[in-house]
């Protein structure tokens, strides 16, 4: 049943029905009963889309994600779901891959589907390819570091000091070669747990040696490079992985050349799962409060959009902290550091 | 007999503590609907927290507790606070962050959630994270500059045992603009250990509220007086309505209940609140300004008491057979006569005053030396 033959059915105009739905208040009690009881009666729902192009909201939020197979990505996506859902607003997942170009080509798509707002994260974008932000006046909050034109509210972990406390951890275990495992796709991510990570390094004022080194985001791509430092004779003391399946491969490759951990090699990560405290020995990692970090962007984003009309909005900048998490890859031998930090 | 704090007028000095006894819109209406005069919420994070089972453990009146946070989304929230009817109840939200900008995100959205003052929980007892808080005084002055300059409403702080007894960190609050304290938090606590499975019987540190946290709880609202210039809400261990006049007479401006409601129910609000008010009518005060601080002319710092040569003196005599006064003297001062009386050596005793509490029929006063 379309919206002409529940205006019929009721006696009135188009427009009244579209008044009853989006300005109630300008219609008279007994003529809103009663299109309401007909639209209930033919169990009418009104097109989204086609409600969007006359009010200017589609009940849609956009969210471009670098990469959706990551397991922190799916926390923060989970999170957006979840405030997404309690607003009855549905989410559009588009698969930026990394990729500049591809991101773009999303920003485009999702600007002319007419989202109620967009939520970057890890954006690669330039500030001239989000001016369509202003122009459009499309709500956007953005989870990462960078100001991008349009998109001033950022909510974001500090990775940089993440990497730099989990590194200082390993110095403090008196660790003389610390490397470094980083993504082989730059990223804005990697590129805060390098500064971080140098940072600490240096801080140990030469007495602390170390190298970055690059692989896949997956445990084969941990495998493969451990392996390789192992048969180079360059294997470190520690090793700091950018996350836990690469932390997972090392593992693997450490017990296949019969390398004991920690022993002879320490190893952390710095993304947590629920497969780091269950493997031997359990992983010290750093906790990122991903799925917190989701739920906050969404909720920053519609604030933007609730107050829209409102008041003027204010750019919010909010920084979540991580939790180290002390196990037992690294040396560590008390309960009390493994419960807590 | 309203009280002012920082600005918000309560109708009596009752508040509710954050716990989970106000964790919904339901159980804070049974809050207000019992008569308090402000509830604050069970503490509020960016992220719904799932309890764990079990997370309460009781010893005698004493609970401890591992739930740190609400379990509900704020999201949720929103409707539960919109669902309350309020009367002339005010309600504090109580939220957690872990850094000064997630504060402040999270006060200026209780703000907007319609809270009438804002509840700042730094130092849980429960997780080390909270510890390292503590430790830093500087991070704390930021959250809580954080906060306050996120709303126009007031924010409270809830400090620990530990924070409130540490006056660069209590300094520091003040100068960001706080001007009400609640203290104390739980303490940090531990169930027994299961001997013969040499377990732990709690799986990690808990917060131990109750009865046993209230001389804790008392010392440091005296000291939070006499040392800063805060308004406190003082909570640990009130059951009755004699434990809240205690610590308004220590100079508090208003009290407020928690662990009594998991051990009694909603129903010890309005028994707390009717014996208050007798007491109050039965002493002819009108206000609670009148009785305010009164009790902390009459203490003085341990080193400027001078001994007093007082002594153990029995008001009757005594032929129980109970001999706890016997057992409990270190000085062997108390022994019995040939007719089986008891008898108290002035010689020996050294007016510590340990019998004279003990005695279950209070039949041994502390006095001056008959001799002298």
């Amino acid at each position: 049943m379309n919206i002409k033959e529940i205006a019929k059915e009721a006696g009135v105009s188009v427009a009244t029905i579209s008044r009853v739905m989006n300005h109630p208040e300008q219609v008279l009690p007994e003529t809103c009963a009663r299109v309401l009881a007909v639209m209930k009666k033919h169990n009418y729902i009104p097109n989204l889309f086609a409600r969007g192009l006359n009010l200017g909201e589609t009940k849609t939020i956009a969210l471009l994600v670098p990469n959706i197979e990551s397991a922190i990505y799916q926390m923060v996506i989970s999170g957006i779901e979840t405030v997404a859902l309690s607003k009855e607003h549905s989410v559009l997942l588009c698969n930026t891959r990394c990729d500049a170009l591809t991101e773009r080509g999303y920003i485009e798509m999702v600007v002319s589907r007419q989202v109620d707002g967009i939520i970057l994260v890890a954006s690669l974008l330039e500030e001239k390819h989000t001016e369509v932000l202003i122009e459009k006046d499309i709500p956007c909050v953005h989870i990462g570091k960078k100001v991008l034109k349009g998109c001033h509210d950022r909510c974001y972990i500090n990775y940089a000091d993440d990497a730099n406390k989990m590194t200082s951890y390993l110095v403090s275990h008196g660790y003389e070669t610390i490397d470094l495992l980083l993504e082989e796709k730059k990223n804005e991510v990697q590129e805060q747990i390098g500064k971080g990570y140098k940072a600490a390094i240096s801080e140990a004022l030469g007495y602390v040696h170390g190298n970055i080194h690059f692989a896949e985001n997956s445990v084969q791509g941990g495998y493969i490079q451990c392996e390789k430092l192992i048969e180079e004779k360059l294997l470190p003391r520690a090793l700091l992985t950018s996350n836990d399946y690469q932390a997972l491969g090392v593992m693997k490759a450490a017990q296949v050349h019969e390398i004991k951990v920690p022993e002879e090699l320490a190893i952390a990560s710095m993304t947590d799962s629920q497969i780091c405290p269950i493997v031997q020995p359990p992983l010290t990692c750093m906790d990122i409060p991903a799925k917190r970090l989701g739920m906050l962007a969404a909720r920053m984003l519609f604030d933007i959009i609730e107050d829209k009309n409102i008041s003027p909005h204010i750019p919010q900048e909010v920084i979540l902290q991580s939790t180290l998490k002390i196990r037992r890859s690294c040396g560590n031998t008390k309960n009390i550091y493994e419960l807590f930090e | 007999m309203s009280i002012d704090l920082n600005g918000l007028k309560l109708k009596n000095p009752i508040m509710i503590g954050a716990g989970p006894w106000a964790r919904d819109g339901m159980s804070i209406q049974k809050c207000i609907d019992a008569g308090a005069s402000a509830v604050t919420t069970e503490t509020i994070s960016l992220e719904a927290h799932k309890a764990l089972c079990p997370h309460m453990y009781s010893q005698e009146d004493n609970v401890l507790n591992i739930k740190m946070f609400s379990d509900l989304h704020l999201e949720r929230w929103e409707k539960e606070i919109e669902s309350i009817d309020r009367k002339d109840c005010k309600i504090i939200i109580s939220i957690w962050g872990s850094s000064a900008s997630e504060v402040s995100y999270l006060a200026s959205k209780a703000e907007r959630m319609g809270a009438d003052a804002i509840e700042l929980s730094l130092a849980s007892p429960i997780g080390a994270r909270n510890r390292m808080i503590v430790d830093k005084s500087s991070i704390v002055s930021e959250f809580a500059q954080a906060a306050v300059r996120a709303v126009s409403i007031p924010v409270f702080v809830k400090l620990s045992y530990e924070a409130g007894n540490t006056t660069a960190l209590t300094d520091s609050i003040y100068e960001a603009g706080v001007k009400v304290v609640s203290a104390i938090d739980g303490l940090r606590g531990m169930m027994d250990i299961d001997v013969e499975n040499q377990t732990a019987k709690m799986p990690t540190y808990g917060g131990y509220t109750g009865a046993n946290i209230r001389p804790i709880s008392l010392a440091t609202t005296a000291s939070l007086k006499q040392n800063t210039a805060f308004q406190i809400c003082s909570v640990g261990g009130i059951t009755n309505y004699e434990h809240v006049l205690g610590y308004i007479m220590l100079g508090a401006q208003a009290t407020q209940l928690a662990s009594v409601i998991q051990l009694e129910g909603y129903p010890a609000i309005e028994r707390i609140l009717n014996d208050l008010d007798d007491w109050m009518s039965s002493h002819c005060h009108n206000d609670y300004s009148e009785i305010r601080g009164v009790a902390l002319s009459t203490l003085s710092a341990f080193e400027d008491i001078g001994p007093q040569p007082f002594k153990a003196i029995l008001s009757e005599t005594c032929l129980e057979d109970c001999n706890i006064c016997e057992q409990c003297c270190l000085y062997f001062a108390i022994g019995r006569n040939n007719k089986n009386e008891l008898t108290i050596s002035e010689q020996l005793c050294t007016g510590c005053g340990l019998c004279a509490g003990r005695c279950p029929q209070n039949k041994i006063e502390i006095g001056w030396s008959q001799k002298i």
